[in-house]
């Protein structure tokens, strides 16, 4: 099956009317509104869809929320899928309102979708269009363009086991914000650099204190963590350069920048 | 490595408007051509001109490359590769790029080490030779950025949408940029008489003339007196449209005359079609 788009009349339109369909974003479906017509949407041969594999989709349990396994999950369902597609909102949006997603969204953002009107619109607005406001919002808040970007992510920085890089990349919430909220450390190898960096430090230490920062005005750092990574690559990037380095120099840089700051905090 | 002018970095780092070197210029020049076919690759072309010779005969020695970073936020997608030619093409996928495109040229040292020295060197520098290692900058561009995205490709007008208003009377339409997109806002009636107008080439010369041709006009002046978002999509797109066409904007820029260029020229239109020219 192709892949759909939302024409930009209907995304427009339902963007403005999030309040008018209410009930349906709260617990009910858009079958009546007929997204799938060509009126609504359009279909393109390039990208297959395996709804099989999106239905497929795992609910949170309690705070579990599965979002490796739903990250590779909603890669695979879009087969073909490329990076400019991607980031259209007409196309997240198309399968954002299908019953099966809509399923999904509510569950994983449960309080706000259980909440009040005005928090209910607030997350359709985020959850379900997404990068209709900010392109970012798209790595941070779509409820499954968030997913298939955390793949894409992961299959870049290791092409043959990227699920290793998912579970490092998605084992802290604020980690992986700070990763892919700065779409600047992907402009060198530095955003490849963080995160098999991260990976090395994921399984050298059961403790995970890596990924364990303060938050906040106080981030003077007890021990190496992702944010200290952060500000000692910062440092780096005006003395070396990034974009000619591969990733494995710039994680030898990183380490040297780690035992510089063990010594200077014995 | 980020452009800054106020960076030092300890030795001579030939840059446009900077002052380690003298009597010497360096500039660049960055064309995409990109396929009408978005799936298909596009070509970056890029032509630099150093005129320090020292630097130019490293690079003719392979002992320094020039580093081309390029870089797509929106897509997440990077790419840098070391080249030798002072002047060549690329080829990129269309595919995995959207937005803003950001691409740095910088001249690198390649070999392991580097001995720099050049009678073009500030005095400041006391005439010292320089031992530079690999990787090490020797010359950075200026940093260009480009524009990708769908509506570059389309006609101007599909940036446009009709918005019907009982407020407008039929005869009178308004234009508004506020909202991140440029809407037309008309009556109703008047809405309906231009659907059917836009059924025909004599309809769509007309609309052409009658609203196009002043809207643009109109959203032309108001980029150059920066009344507008320079980050909304619209602006985006007829910045580069026009860029396309050999125009920067600025206070000089001729609005009249650019309107007509990114409409190909409305009164054409109307001449094939209303005053059936041969």
């Amino acid at each position: 099956m192709g892949a759909r788009f939302l024409k930009t009349h209907s995304l427009n339109t339902l963007f403005q009317n999030i309040q008018e369909h209410i009930t349906e974003y709260r617990s009910g479906n858009f079958e009546k509104v007929s997204l799938d017509s060509q009126d609504n949407s359009f279909e393109i041969g390039s990208v297959d869809v395996d709804l099989s594999i999106l239905e497929s989709l795992i609910l949170p349990d309690k705070d579990h929320f599965y979002e490796v396994e739903n990250s590779e999950k909603v890669f695979l369902s879009f087969i073909g899928l490329n990076r400019y597609q991607a980031t259209d909102s007409r196309f997240w949006s198309y399968y954002c309102h299908s019953s099966t997603v809509l399923a999904y969204t509510r569950s994983r953002y449960f309080k706000k979708f259980t909440s009040d009107d005005e928090t209910l619109i607030e997350a359709v607005q985020s959850h379900i269009f997404g990068p209709i406001a900010h392109p970012r919002m798209l790595f941070r808040n779509n409820s499954l363009g968030r997913l298939w970007w955390n793949y894409r992510v992961a299959l870049d920085v290791d092409p043959q086991n990227p699920k290793d890089i998912l579970e490092v990349f998605l084992f802290h919430t604020d980690f992986r914000a700070n990763i892919i909220e700065r779409p600047g450390l992907f402009s060198t190898n530095a955003g490849k650099a963080c995160l098999l960096f991260a990976k090395e430090k994921f399984l050298e230490d059961k403790n995970h204190s890596f990924f364990k920062c303060p938050r906040g005005k106080d981030l003077s750092a007890t021990h190496f963590h992702y944010r200290e990574m952060a500000i000692r690559l910062n440092r780096l990037g005006s003395l070396r350069n990034l974009a000619y380095l591969k990733p494995e120099k710039i994680v030898d840089l990183i380490k040297d920048a780690e035992d510089k700051f063990n010594r200077e905090n014995p | 490595m980020r452009f800054d002018l106020k960076k030092s970095f300890g030795y001579p780092v030939l840059r446009k408007f900077s002052e380690d070197y003298i009597n010497s210029n360096i500039s660049s020049s960055i064309e995409l051509i990109v396929p009408e076919n978005l799936n298909e690759l596009c070509c970056l072309e890029y032509a630099v001109l150093i005129s320090v010779e020292e630097l130019k005969a490293a690079l003719q020695k392979r002992d320094a490359g020039l580093l081309i970073n390029i870089s797509c936020p929106k897509t997440l997608f990077s790419f840098s590769v070391i080249l030798y030619e002072s002047s060549g093409s690329i080829q990129i996928d269309t595919k995995d790029l959207r937005g803003d495109l950001n691409i740095n040229i910088e001249l690198v040292v390649t070999s392991e080490s580097y001995n720099l020295s050049s009678p073009n060197i500030h005095p400041e520098f006391a005439g010292k030779d320089f031992q530079l290692c690999n990787g090490d900058l020797l010359a950075q561009f200026m940093p260009q950025k480009l524009f990708i995205e769908r509506e570059v490709f389309q006609p101007l007008t599909s940036l446009f949408q009709w918005i019907p208003s009982d407020a407008i009377p039929v005869g009178e339409w308004r234009l508004d940029w506020d909202d991140k997109t440029i809407k037309i806002l008309i009556n109703p009636i008047q809405q309906q008489k231009f659907n059917m107008a836009s059924e025909g080439p004599e309809g769509r010369s007309i609309l052409l003339s009658a609203i196009f041709l002043p809207a643009v006009i109109k959203l032309i002046d108001a980029i150059i007196r920066d009344e507008v978002d320079q980050d909304d999509l619209w602006v985006k797109v007829l910045l580069t449209k026009s860029i396309g066409l050999g125009v920067e904007l600025n206070k000089n820029t001729n609005s009249l005359d650019l309107a007509q260029k990114l409409l190909q020229f409305p009164l054409s239109a109307l001449n094939k079609t209303i005053f059936k020219e041969d």
